[in-house]
Order: C-alpha cells, then structure tokens, then sequence
C-alpha cells in the first residue's frame, strides 16, 4: 500500500482447501450455520498487502473458527503472517465487516489474534472488540477503501 | 490521364501524409485518400511519383522517409491489385536503389516486401528485379542493427525471395548464407526468431548440397542454432501474438531436421542435452532427436545406433535402476517420450528381407533385441515362477513384497518397450518376436497346463483341467504384455497391408505364426480359469483374466486375413471356444459381454480386407445356434441374451438381420397364437414371448436405424401380429395380469417401430389391410370391451402413430371417432395414453398433403370437420356405451372419464399446435373455460363436450388442473412432451404461435375472474409459460410481465404451486437479464421488490427462495437512479434470509446483499 | 417487577448510540421530548403526545437533525433549560442546536478536536460544555453570550481515547471515563485558573477494561461506572467534595450478571434504580439492597431487580431514565430502534 514497504515481504503461501461440496439435503431440515459456513465466508477475503487469500496465508484456518448456532455466538481466531504485523488490526476489521455482512444481525462476534502470534497481541484484541473504533474505522474513507478491496471477491 | 483539377485535391492529402507535424490520424487518412485515388485509378503510380519528385529527393531526410514510405505502404497495400510489369520493375528498381538510402530504409523495405509477395495472376517482378533487390539488401541492410519492426520485414523479404525466387538466392549464396548467420545470431524477439528458424529450414532444404553454401557453414550455423535450444521462453502477459514456447520449439526442430548435414552435429549434441538434469532439455531433445533421425534417415542412425540406444536405455530403465526408485512415482512423461522416439527410430529399420535371422551388425534393432535387458525380462520371469510353481498360487495383489513390485515394473516396462519396438516396421517386428517369443513360452508352458492330448481340448473339459490353475499377478502381467504387443502387431499388420494391398511380404509375420498355438492356447486357458467360481478370489481380479484373455484372442483372431498368424485348426477352435462361451449359461456377464464384441470384431475384421474368410462363415453358424436357441427356449441360455448377442452379431449387414429378424418373427407369432389360449401360468409360453418381444423391442429393432432391414421383414411381422390379434378367439382366456400388459406393451413398441421403417406403399398397404377389419371388430358397443379389443385399438393405435403423413387412411370418420372413443374408454385403461397420442398423430397428419382423407361414404373430411367431429365429443357417448351424460357413472369413474378426455383434448391440441393449424384454439379456449370454470370463450358447437366435462363441486379443482396440465402439454417442445417422434408434421415456431395467441384470451378470462378464481388460471399460465423457451418468452416480454408479476403473489398462497412458482421465477430471471426486459422491471421496479421481497420467506419451497434471492440480486443491474432508492428496504429484508434454515438460501442471500451494498460505492 | 415496550421507535437507518431526556420533560405540562443520535448521521427528536396520562401515550417524530454531521453523531444532550442540544460527532465536530418553537437550528459548531468527539456534556449551571475523543483529550468550553463558545482548557491526562464526560449534578466537577480502563476527576484550580485532574480511579479497585459510562445518583454523592470488563462499580464520595484530596472511593463492584460488554449504565433521579444496557441485548436493573446497614455506610450490596431479555434484537448502547417519570425507561440499539419502557413494581416507590 502507498509505496511503503510490505511488512512481509515474501510470505509463505500455503495450498487453498478445495472447497467441500455439501450434499444438499432437499427435506425441510433445519442446517444451522457451522464453521465451514463461517470459514467460507472469510478465506477468500485478500490480504492488505500480498495478493494471496488469507487461507492461503494460512491467517485463518476453519479449526480456529467456533461456532454457536444456538447460542449466536462467532468466535475467530487468526495468525497474522509475522509477529509485528502492524496489517493485524485491519485484517481483523476485514474479518469482522464481512462477517457483520454476511451473518444474521443476532450473531455476537469476537476477533482474536492466537495467543502469542502476536506482539501486541492484548491491545489488537481490545481494539478489534470495541464497537466504536470499528464504527469510527468504517468511517475513515482511506480504511474503508482499503477493506473493500480486501473483501471485492475474485469471482464478483 | 487524370486530370489536374484533381490533383490539387490529393496533393492536400500527400502533403497530409509527409507532414509530419499532423497526428498520424490526419497522416493516416492522408495515404487511404490517395490509395483511395489509385485503386479508383483516379490516379496513376508514376504519376504519383512524378509529383511526389521534390519530396523523394528532398534533402530533408524526414521528408524523404515519409515519401519512400508512402510508396512502400501503397505496395504493401495493393499487393492484391494487377499492375503491368513495366511498373513492377521501375518500382523493383526504385526501391532497391532506395534501400541504399538508410533514412528511408524501412519504407524501402516494406516496398520491397509488397513487391515480392504478389501473386502471380496480379504479375509479380521477374527474377532479374528479385536478384536486384536482393543484391542491394545484402549489400545495404545490416540487419541486427534495425528496429524489431524491420528486422520483421527484412526477414519476410527473405522468405519470400527463398520461395518465390530460390536462383536469385543462389546467384548469391555465399553472402546470403553470412548474413543468415548473423540474423539468427542472438536474436531474441520470438516473432523475429520464428521466422528465422524457417529461414533456416528454407535455405537448407534449397542448398542439400554438403560442399553448398550451406554445408560451407553448417557448423557455425548449428552452432548458433544450437544456443536456443532448449527454447526456454514464456510469453509476457500482455503478449498479442499468441506465439508459444512450443511454436518455437517445434520451429527449431523443423530446421535442425531439415537436412542430415546437421546430423553430425545435432545428434551428439542432443544425446549429451539428454543427460541433463532438467525436465524440458530431457523431454524436447528426446522429440528432436526422433524427429531428426527419422528426417536423417537410415544411413544418419547407422552411425550413432549405440550412442542413442545408450541414451535411450538410460531413460527407458531409469526407473527401476535405482533401488528405492520404485517407491518415487517414475516420470511417465519421459519414459513415453523416449519410448516414441526409439520406435521413431526403429521405423527406419529396413532389414532384410530374405532372411530375417541375419541382423545388420550394430544396427539400432540389433542393439534392442540382443541387449542384455531382455534377458533380465525372462530371468525375472522365470525366477518367479520356480519359486511360485511349487504351491498353487493366488496371486495377492499389493502385498508389501518388493521383489515382486520390481518383477511386475520390469515386465511392465518391458513389455511396452517391446510393444513399442515390435509395432514399429516388419524387421523390428520380426526381430523382436522372433526373439522373445519362444523362450517366452517355454517359461510359461508348465504354468498355463492346457497343451495336452487333443481330448482335453474340448473346452467343457478345460474348466476342470484347470481347476486348480489360476494365474498369479507376474504371470497376468505377463500375459498382458504379450497382448499389448499382438494388439501392436496387428496394428502394424493392418497398415502394412494398406501400403502393400495384398501381395504383401508375410515372412515377417513368421514367428507369430510358429507361436501361434501357444498364443491361443494361453488366452483360452486364462480366460477358463476366471470362470470357475472359486471364493478365494476377489472380483476385479478375475475380471482382469477374462480382460486379458478375451482382448487377446480378439487380437490373434483379428488379423487381417492374408497376414493370419492362425491356421485353419486354430479357427475353428477359436471359434468354438467363443461359441462355448457365449452359448454357455454365463451369470459373467462381463466376460459373456466382452465375447460377443470380440466375436463381432473378429468377424468384421476380415471386411475391410475384402475377402472371405472363415469369419462370416463362423458368424452365421453362431447366429444360426442362437436362433435355435430361442426356438427350442433351452434354459442354459436366456433368451434376452441370446436377442443381445444376435443383435451384436447382426450389425454385421443387412442380409443377416434380415433373416434372423425374420426367424424371430416366427416365433413371436408362433407365441402369440398360444398366448392367448395359456390356460396355466406353468405354460413356457409367457416366459418366453415376454424376453423375447423384450429382446426384438430392445436389441434387434433398433439395429434398422445402423443397417436398413428389409422392409418386407418389417412390414410381415406388423401384419402378421395385427392378424394374429385380429383373430384371438373373443374367449380368449388372456388375463389382465402384470405379464400380459407387458407383453401387450412391447408388442405396440414392436409394431410401431416396424410400421415407422416402412416405406409409404407398404404402410398404404397396411392401411387397406386393418382399416376395415378394425372398424367391424369396434363396430360394438364400446361399454363392455373385451381385451381383444384392448389389443385391437392398441395395435391398431401405435400403427397409426407411425403413418408417414403422405398416407390415406379410409374411412377416416369412423377410425377417429373410434379412436377417441378408446382413449377415453374405461375398459381400455392401459391403451387409453396410445390412443390418445394416435388422435394427436391423425389430426397431426391430416389432410396435411391437400389429399382429403376417404370417409365410409366417399365423401371427404376437412382437417375442420375432423375437428369438430372431436370437439363435438359425440365419440363420448360412445365411449360411455350409449348412455349420456356421467349420471349412470359412480363419481370417481365419471372423474376417470372426464380426465381421460381432458389428456385425448391435450393430445389433440397439441397435434394441431405442432402442424401450426388455427384449430388448437378451439380446444385450447375449451380447456381454459375448464381451468377458469366460466363458460365463455366456447361456441355451440363445443357445448356438447363441454357439458359432459362441466365438474361438479368436487371435481372443480381436479378437473381446472388436469385443464391447465392439458394447456402446458400442447405448449411444451416435443422433446420433452415425451411424444415419440413419428413422420409429424412440425411447422417452425409453432410453440410461439401458441403461446402469443393464448394470452390475450388469459388476459380477457383473467379481468372476468374473481380474486381466488385467479389462482388456479395463474397455474395455467405458469404451465404454459414454463414449456416455453425462453427466447420466445423474451419476444413477448412486454405482454408477459404482468402476468409474471401477479402469478408470483397469486401462487404463492398454498403449498401444491410451489414448482409452477419457482418456474415462474425463472422465467422472471430470465426477462430481468434481457435488455427490454430490465426496461420493464426497472418501470415496474416497486412492484417486483415487494414481490421478491416476500417470496424471499417464502416457506414450502428452497428453490424459490434461492430463485428469488438471484432475482432480487440481479436488479442492481439496473438504472442506479431507480434502484437506488430500494437499497435500504431491500438490505433491511434480506437481514432474515440470512438467517435462512438452508444453507444454500444464506448462500445466495450473501450474494444479494453485497450487490446491493455496493450501490452506494 | 417487570417492564414493557411502550412504544418502538422507528426512523433511524443505522445503529442508534445515545438518547437524551429533555430534562424538563412532564414539568409544568410540558410534553416528554427525547432526542437519540445514530450511525445514520442524523438526530431525531421525539415527542410524547400527551405527558399527562402516561398510559396512552403516543410518541412521534416531530424533528430530524440532519445535513449538519458528515459522521456518526455519538452522543448529544440538552441544556439544563433544554433550549439548546448539543450533539457530537465522528466527523470531529460537536453542534449545538437552539430549539426555537419546535424548529432546531444549528447555531454553532465547536471545531478542535482532532478526530471523532465521543461525548459531549453540560455543567449543571449550562454555562460549561464539555467534549472528550479519541484525541485523547477532553475540552472545557464557555457559554459567552450569543451562543458563542470559547474554548477555555484543553486537558491531557488520559493514555487512550475518552469514552465520556459527564459534569457533576451540582458542582463544577467533571468525570471522565476512557479506554485507558480509567475514569478521571477534574476540578477548577482557582490559583492557576485552569483545570486539573483531582483524582484518577485506577487503583486495584479500578475497572480492568474500558470504561464506558458513568452516571451519578440524584446527589450526586455516588457515582456508577460500567466497562468492558462486565462489572459495575459505585463510587462513594464524602461529605465535603472540594476540600479533599480524594474525591470518590471504590464503594463496590456488582459483577457475575453481564456477560457480554456494558455499553450504558444509568441512574434514575427519579427512582435511583440503576440500569444498564449491554452487548447481550438484555436491559437490567439494579437496586439498592435496603437494610439499616447500608445507611451507615457499612457494606451496602445492589441487586438485579429485573433482567429483560431480548430488549433489543442487537447490542443495547444506551439506557436513560426518565428524569421525572420514575416508571419510564428509553433504549437505544444497534437495530436502529429506540424503545421507551414502562417499568413496574414495589421498588418504584
């Protein structure tokens, strides 16, 4: 991004997961929504800086993903790709925007780091979880601009 | 000559042209102006020049340029139109003079090249002008030093002087040749090189000559070749000449093989980039060097036979030289490439053809079949089968074992490298089996225990024999691999002898021949161990014996006949082996399957040969058993499998088919007369005519469309059945049972398949033969039908269905009315649909040849006439014995009655629709006053009918679908109406006739109709609209787009419309990606939101959900300005179709909702 | 005791993040009026039709507040006369708004701030305004005469953004409360003429994550906090505010009932239960445990008295209770809808 220097320059970029085709199950049986499903929401999202998906990136993976149909509740976990990564917080405003597009409004979500891959691994968590700072980021036409371009899918 | 006053006008555009102050645009127009001029011969070429004279010879340089390019892209522009050849040389002279000149070089050259690739018909310059220009571009042009852009054009200058004018070339060889040299030298633009590497190939083709100029400099010039190779290129993104590494490579190739002068150089050169570790050098050098030798010739390969065949080996056995290499996946891809390029080789293997035996020292052959590899082949072998011989073995595949993977991967590889060597030319052929082959069998001999006293050949014998015996997995391999190289071989032979025609050389053959009874005998003796059901041993395995057993003896057995490596005794005995096989009660049906195509291989083997062998012979005995066979219905072979292997058997021609169709015919008839006097269900006759109308419906008709049968066969067998009915006895003790009603089925298929292959005299004849005979025997009341009349309206049902429209049908009147009558008659329950389909079919053809069809009277009846006769329904009454009225009826056998007559109205609608006649309306409006349960719409006439079909309070809702359900029939295409196609007469766009004059009648009955009256009519709609194509759809968009609009809210009020919703729907998508169509939304845009956004929840259905989500996500598409304002409301909707209980809903309403996200950016 | 939605009010198409009270609202006959700022970058004020007989009410919208704001408006609140609201904003600026016969006019904006103004809040006198950001540092302004605004101290003293100010029901005391997990005490220092920060209650009885809001009983002599950290915390102050070094200290933390962030807690004048307003969508109230005890300053407990679940569909980011009316409640969530809450039961009275 604007000329100054990537982070990482040259991450290690891992295989995509070939996508699981579900069976579709053609009675009316409820399929509440699962980490798949959640994963499938977030692995294309682009990484700020590399022209790789963050499943490819190995910053997100479907195990760091728990979900709660019942209870509403989204948990994610990522890795950014190196210890300083100072793009962490706005991989995680990338997580979260698309996740509040594409869940249902009763869906509480929390944003995390993985313990330890992260310098500052606290002070991400709480910026990631204040509602405020995200609203007031959104409104930041440079930051926003920026997500969207992480969140424009390939296939759109 | 052309005027002056014109001049002043072009002389604007030539100054246009050389000013280059202008935009090129203005530059550009300049020069299409005057070409404009000259090919209007408006103006003349010298007088161009003479004007242009200041501006060629000006010592402006740019200016110069300009006029010198002008004249070059004029040339290059009328390199299509005739000039004399005066002109041809003052330009040849003028350009070549110009070329001197390195200011106006690029537009020299381009004239130069224009020149050069004219035609001959629009004359071209003579060879003195071409020697000219090509003087003074060697003595001028220093190549590398121009632009990418000119060396293009110095390169195709060259190009063509090289094709079109080759002395002129050589009138300077010597300088021609140098400059060569330094064009390919470095040269690094693809474009540039590929038309160097040609040039290449040119020139050394045109010089062969080892003291020409070429041979002068041929080891410079392989070395500066040499340096690209491999072609290591790959093309930049935005790369617009499409030019591939492969182009080039292929490129290079050609001209290193285009003369054997190289071939000192490039074969050493290529063998040494072999070792190379990288994968492109292996692979491409292995393609060079057999394409080079091969273009070389035999003499090249003479001298380096060891060198390659060194080489080779390393990559052959590369594999599993290595200890742990079997563990690593082995490189296919150059094992492959190293196979094709020693079978280039072995191609050029001449040998001698006296005596085979006697190989030329050192020749590449020599170097395969003497190397020691083969022997490691047979020790392999044969270490295995000493330690295996001891205990009966059952060969465990995949066990951990790896001295049994190696022996498997040697034989494989082998085996292929033998195949590759053994198919490529007689010599090889000869040499190589001459080599294995009898060691081979030695090995093997003990281990395939079948040779023995001539008794034990009786194959009934063999199973037992070998009962013991079953091949272990090196010993299938093995067998595999003798198969692969006769399958080579016979490949080989074929070709051979399509060079050669039949006076061919079969000395070759030789060794085959010798070995030929231990060939058979161990592909007979692995496919008989397959059959003895033994527990031990699993499925796939025995599957692959019979695989390998029974491709086999189709190999040995397929030889063309004069190159047959079998004798006279081993035929037959083939032939009986097959004949055991598929005449012996076999639950293998795979391997049962894969004879009967082997015997039909072998036996078509010897046709293309044109010559009688023992082949056809043999197939006709075959057929002959077959057929009696089923005559004497022996239980050790169904019949339905001896109908399949007949009919296999019969695609070998016409008179085959034919008679067997014939013998069959007998005996169906034969079954038919006792089948309605079976007075116990023990009786065989059932259990046969059933496989066997199964079998002719099945396996034997269909064979007319390959070969045409005779269709006197066909025609007999359509008779004689239809008298064979024509006379059960009416106490007949034929029983309604599951059995019957299905021989009753196949035997309508039957006739009508036979009836649809006759020509239109035999089907004329069959007229005059049933018409009568059907109308007496129906002449009775029809409320009390005995299933002979069953029979006799069915039969007689499907022959009318395959009349060509061409034919006269007597007494026209009655057969209509009888038929209509027995669609819809109780008693016919199972012949009901054909009769149905057999109206459609009359009103279909009718009259459609201007003929007026015959009426008992002689008087004529009118396509009209014939309709109202339907309309009118009196045939009704008929049907109900004469009572009128469903009174007499209990209920649910009136609503019976009725839906019956609503299927004969839709068939018979759908008839007219089809032929494009205006009379489907009638039936149509009758069946929308059914749906709309109002009686508008209906003349006099129809009342009749329609009084008849008026539903009770009960029926309404049974009797409006089944009307709408009859609307969608007469509009669906009849592919997927499931209408057999038969001689119907077919107008195009007769779906879109149909559904354009239905919606003005929708529109009328929908503005009568009260709100849940619509319902109902909106299902009607929806039918009609989903049988047609969208395409037609869209035509009439504009009319349809209401309808679409309210049948979405109407029909989504119950459950049972849920499908004609979601078809509705995608109609809707469709019309919102169609340009007018968005036009339409777009006005309507508030309407079809809300629509949307309801269906969204809509409960009974997840295709309407995801349907409407993909609707609602394609409107974005629309003006911004129109959708714009929905964005919030739409956003707001879809936050619940999130939380969608199917997944693939939430899917697309993710999709949706980012479309309309992106709105505001 | 229980409570029931009046009335929903629609209107905003984004988040709604705060509601004001008019706080004259029902004196003198004067019609209830509540303001609510959201993520649409507009105000909204509502009216009650009749302030007499709460039970048929009817509320509607009678103005819109817009085209001022380029942001989010975070927070606004009315003068202590409501004739003027002032509102603040993401975009940096905080607008005071004159209401003259039901129309809003905008008649100043205050500009400084370096980024998003969070809170905004009047003095008890209305001669004081102050804002707090994400710039870390919290604004006093003056009320000159002709609704001019002279910025009279800037103060630094919190690590991170300020969530909220709030002024002390009577006295020149301001609070405020910020991301830093800490909530600051700043009173006029008469010699040097400028503000200070008395007391910063970040001690072991601090709260551990952001602070959100903070709300002072009717006295004023208690404080209660919310945070991030799911607790509550009430703060008790001594008899004679000013004259002291320590102003408040940690009276008790009422924990174990949230489990999700607590976005608002708030005090009712009127009837001083405590509610809150939390990222679990429930509304809870809270009341003073009622034994002798207590009075004497020994160990006084508040319990949950009402926990309503699914108040709002989303996040609830706001709870205020009606300055008069001790039985009505207003919410504010992130479904864009503000409730008003007719709560029932004994501890009313």
């Amino acid at each position: 991004m604007n000329g100054s220097a990537l982070i990482n320059a040259n991450p290690v970029v891992h295989e995509r997961k070939e996508r699981v085709t579900r069976r579709e199950v053609h009675d009316s049986s409820a399929e509440p929504i699962d980490a798949l499903e959640v994963f499938d929401h977030v692995r294309d999202i682009k990484d700020p800086e590399h022209p790789y998906s963050l499943e490819q990136l190995k910053v997100v993976t479907e195990e760091a993903i728990t979900v709660d149909d019942k209870k509403s509740h989204v948990m994610v976990v990522f890795t950014p790709t190196v210890q300083h990564c100072s793009m962490a917080t706005v991989i995680g405003l990338c997580i979260r925007v698309q996740l509040m597009r594409c869940l249902p409004p009763r869906f509480k979500i929390d944003i995390k780091v993985a313990p330890g891959s992260h310098a500052s691994e606290t002070a991400v968590n709480k910026q990631l979880n204040d509602k405020e700072r995200i609203a007031a980021a959104l409104e930041n036409p440079n930051l926003s601009e920026l997500v969207e371009d992480c969140l424009a899918p390939a296939s759109y | 000559m052309d005027g002056t006053p014109l001049s002043s006008s072009w002389l604007v555009h030539l100054r246009a042209y050389v000013n280059t102050d202008l935009p090129s645009s203005h530059q550009i127009e300049g020069r299409d102006a005057i070409a404009e001029l000259i090919s209007k011969n408006a103006l003349s070429l010298p007088r161009l020049v003479s004007e242009m004279g200041d501006i060629l010879t000006s010592t402006d340089a740019v200016m110069r340029a300009r006029g010198i390019l002008l004249l070059g892209e004029l040339w290059m522009h009328f390199v299509a139109k005739p000039f004399d050849a005066t002109i041809l040389h003052h330009f040849a002279a003028f350009f070549a003079a110009r070329l001197e000149d390195w200011h106006s070089l690029h537009g020299a050259l381009i004239g130069s090249l224009a020149l050069l690739k004219r035609e001959k018909h629009v004359g071209v310059v003579d060879n003195d002008d071409a020697k000219a220009l090509l003087k003074s571009a060697l003595e001028n042009v220093e190549v590398q030093a121009l632009v990418q852009e000119d060396r293009m054009f110095c390169l195709e200058f060259f190009e063509c002087l090289l094709v079109g004018y080759p002395e002129a070339i050589s009138s300077h060889g010597t300088l021609f040749v140098e400059r060569l040299c330094g064009i390919i030298d470095g040269e690094k633009d693809p474009r540039c090189l590929l038309l160097g590497f040609h040039i290449v190939e040119l020139a050394a083709q045109i010089f062969p000559d080892p003291a020409g100029y070429i041979g002068s400099v041929i080891e410079d010039l392989f070395d500066l070749l040499s340096c690209y190779f491999p072609i290591s290129f790959t093309p930049p993104p935005d790369d617009n000449w499409g030019i591939t590494r492969e182009d080039l490579s292929v490129a290079l190739m050609h001209c290193l093989g285009a003369t054997n002068l190289f071939a000192e150089f490039s074969i050493p050169f290529l063998l040494d980039k072999l070792s190379s570790s990288l994968k492109n050098a292996k692979l491409d050098s292995l393609k060079f060097l057999g394409f080079c030798v091969s273009r070389y010739g035999a003499e090249e390969l003479r001298n380096h036979s060891t060198a390659i065949w060194m080489a080779l080996k390393q990559e052959l056995f590369s594999s599993y030289k290595v200890e742990e290499a079997i563990s690593k996946e082995r490189d296919n891809q150059t094992f492959h490439e190293a196979l094709n390029c020693l079978q280039a080789c072995l191609k050029l293997q001449a040998g001698n053809k006296d005596d085979m035996l006697s190989l030329e020292r050192n020749s590449l052959l020599e170097l395969v079949v003497e190397d020691p590899f083969i022997n490691d082949f047979f020790d392999c072998i044969s270490g295995h089968l000493i330690q295996t011989s001891a205990r009966v073995t059952v060969c465990s595949t995949g066990n951990g074992d790896i001295a049994l993977e190696r022996a498997l991967t040697t034989i494989k590889e082998t085996g292929l490298i033998l195949t590759m060597a053994a198919k490529a030319s007689p010599a090889s052929c000869f040499a190589v089996t001459h080599r294995i082959f009898p060691n081979l069998f030695n090995l093997l001999r003990p281990g395939i225990c079948i040779k023995g006293s001539d008794d034990e050949k009786k194959f009934e014998g063999i199973p037992v024999k070998s009962s013991l015996w079953f091949p272990d997995d090196v010993l299938l391999t093995v067998l595999e691999v003798i198969r692969l190289i006769i399958e080579g071989v016979k490949g080989l032979a074929d070709s051979v002898l399509k060079l050669q025609g039949t006076y061919s050389d079969v000395k070759w053959i030789g060794p085959l021949q010798l070995n030929s009874e231990d060939l058979l005998m161990s592909f007979i003796a692995i496919t008989v161990s397959g059959l003895q059901n033994r527990m031990d041993i699993d499925a796939i395995l025995i599957d692959r014996t019979w695989n390998v057993g029974v491709a086999g003896l189709q190999a040995v057995g397929s030889f063309p006949p004069q190159l047959s490596i079998l004798s006279r005794v081993q035929y037959d005995y083939l032939f009986s082996f097959l004949k055991y096989i598929t005449l012996s009660k076999s639950e293998a049906t795979s391997l049962w399957n894969r004879t009967v195509d082997a015997i039909r291989v072998i036996c078509t083997a010897e046709e293309h040969f044109s010559c009688q062998g023992l082949g056809s012979m043999f197939r006709d005995s075959l057929i002959a058993s077959l057929l009696k066979e089923v005559d004497n219905y022996s239980e050790s072979l169904p019949v339905l499998c001896s109908l399949k292997a007949l009919s296999v058997l019969c695609t070998g021609g016409a008179e085959i088919l034919t008679n067997s169709t014939r013998k069959l015919t007998e005996l169906l008839c034969e079954d038919l007369k006792k089948f309605v006097r079976i007075a116990s269900e023990e009786d065989n006759t059932v259990k046969r005519i059933l496989p066997l109308s199964q079998g002719l419906l099945d396996y034997i008709l269909p064979c007319c469309m390959k070969v045409d049968m005779d269709v006197e066969v066909l025609l007999g067998l359509a008779v004689n059945l239809w008298h064979i009915v024509e006379n059960f006895p009416e106490d007949g003790l034929l029983k309604d049972s599951r059995d019957n009603i299905q021989v009753l089925q196949n035997c309508l298929g039957i006739v009508q398949i036979c009836v649809f292959h006759c020509d239109a005299p035999s089907q004329r004849y069959l007229m005059l033969e049933i018409v009568g005979p059907f109308v007496e025997a129906t002449s009775h009341i029809f409320g009390s039908l005995g299933l002979k009349d069953i029979w006799l309206i069915g039969f007689f049902s499907s022959m009318i269905i395959s009349l060509r429209p061409s034919i006269h049908i007597p007494r026209a009147e009655c057969v209509l009315h009888r038929l209509c009558a027995g669609a819809v008659s109780l008693s016919c329950g199972s012949v009901n649909l054909i009769a149905s389909e057999a109206v459609g079919c009359l009103v279909n053809k009718w009259q459609s040849n201007g003929v007026e069809m015959q009426v008992s009277n002689g008087i004529s009846l009118s396509i009209a006439e014939a309709l109202d006769l339907i309309i009118k329904g009196e045939w009704v009454s008929t049907a109900l014995c004469n009572q009128t009225g469903t009174a007499c009826l209990e209920p649910e056998k009136a609503l019976v009655l009725k839906m019956g007559c609503i299927k004969l109205l839709g068939y018979a609608g759908k008839g007219l629709a089809i032929r494009g006649h205006i009379g489907v309306s009638d039936i149509a409006m009758l069946l929308l006053s059914l749906v709309h349960c109002k009686k508008i719409l209906v003349d006099a006439k129809q009342k009749n009918l329609l009084q008849f079909l008026w539903p009770n309070d009960e029926e309404r809702l049974s009797i409006a679908s089944a009307a709408a359900d009859a609307l969608g029939f007469i509009a669906k295409d009849l592919g997927s109406s499931g209408w057999r196609q038969s001689h119907l007469v077919i107008k195009p766009l007769h779906q879109q006739r149909f559904f354009v004059s239905m919606l003005a009648p929708l529109e009328l009955v929908l503005k009568e109709s009260e709100e849940q009256e619509r319902i109902i009519l909106y299902y009607a709609f929806a039918n009609l609209i989903s049988s047609i194509p969208a395409n037609v759809i869209l035509m009439e968009s504009k009319r349809v787009f209401p309808f679409v609009l309210e049948s979405l809210s109407a029909l989504s009020s119950a459950e049972m419309f849920s499908t004609s919703l979601s078809s509705v729907l995608l109609v809707l998508s469709a019309i919102l990606v169609d340009k007018n169509g968005a036009e339409l939304a777009s006005r309507h845009l508030s309407a079809v939101v809300g629509r949307l956004q309801s269906l969204i929840q809509y409960q009974y259905s997840v295709t309407v959900r995801e349907t409407s989500l993909l609707c609602l996500g394609t409107l974005v598409a629309l003006p911004y300005a129109r959708v714009f304002p929905f964005r919030t409301q739409v956003l707001k909707s879809l936050t619940n179709a999130l939380d969608d209980p199917k997944r693939s809903v939430r899917k697309e309403a993710v999709r949706c909702r980012r479309a309309w996200e992106l709105l505001t950016r | 005791m229980e409570m029931d939605v009046v009335q929903e009010l629609q209107g905003h198409s984004d988040r709604v993040w705060s509601v004001a009270w008019r706080p004259d609202s029902g004196i003198s006959g004067r019609p209830s009026m509540l303001a609510s700022c959201s993520g649409d970058k507009t105000v909204r004020i509502w009216q009650c039709s009749s302030s007499q007989d709460l039970f048929i009410q009817h509320w509607s919208c009678v103005a819109v507040l817009d085209g001022m704001h380029q942001r989010t408006v975070r927070s606004c609140e009315w003068s202590p006369d409501g004739k003027l609201l002032a509102t603040a904003s993401f975009d940096g600026t905080t607008a005071i708004w004159e209401n003259v016969g039901g129309d809003f006019e905008c008649v100043a904006s205050l500009e400084g701030h370096e980024n998003e103004v969070k809170s905004v809040s009047w003095n008890c006198s209305g001669t004081l305004l102050a804002t707090c950001g994400r710039d870390k540092s919290v604004w006093i302004w003056e009320l000159q005469p002709g609704n001019e605004f002279e910025c009279t101290s800037v103060l630094h003293g919190h690590s991170q953004d300020v969530k909220m100010v709030l002024w002390h029901p009577c006295e020149d005391i301001l609070v405020s409360a910020s991301y830093d997990n800490s909530i600051k005490a700043w009173i006029e220092d008469k010699d040097r003429e400028d503000w200070v920060c008395a007391q910063t209650l970040s001690d072991s009885w601090g709260h551990t994550s952001t602070v959100w809001t903070v709300s002072f009983d009717a006295s004023g002599h208690r404080l209660v906090s919310c945070s991030d950290d799911l607790s509550l915390k009430i703060w008790d102050s001594h008899s004679n505010l000013l004259s002291e070094g320590n102003l408040w200290k940690h009276l008790c933390t009422i924990s174990g009932y949230h489990d999700r962030t607590i976005f608002s807690v708030h005090w009712s004048k009127a009837s001083g239960l405590i509610a809150t307003g939390a990222g679990d969508d429930c509304i809870r109230i809270f009341s003073e445990e009622s034994n002798e005890k207590s009075t004497l300053g020994g160990d006084l407990t508040y319990k949950m008295v009402l926990k309503k679940e699914k108040a709002h569909i989303t996040d609830v980011n706001c709870v205020r209770w009606h300055p008069q009316e001790a039985s009505l409640l207003a919410s504010a969530g992130d479904d864009g809808v503000v409730k008003i809450w007719k709560v029932a039961g004994e501890s009313l009275y």
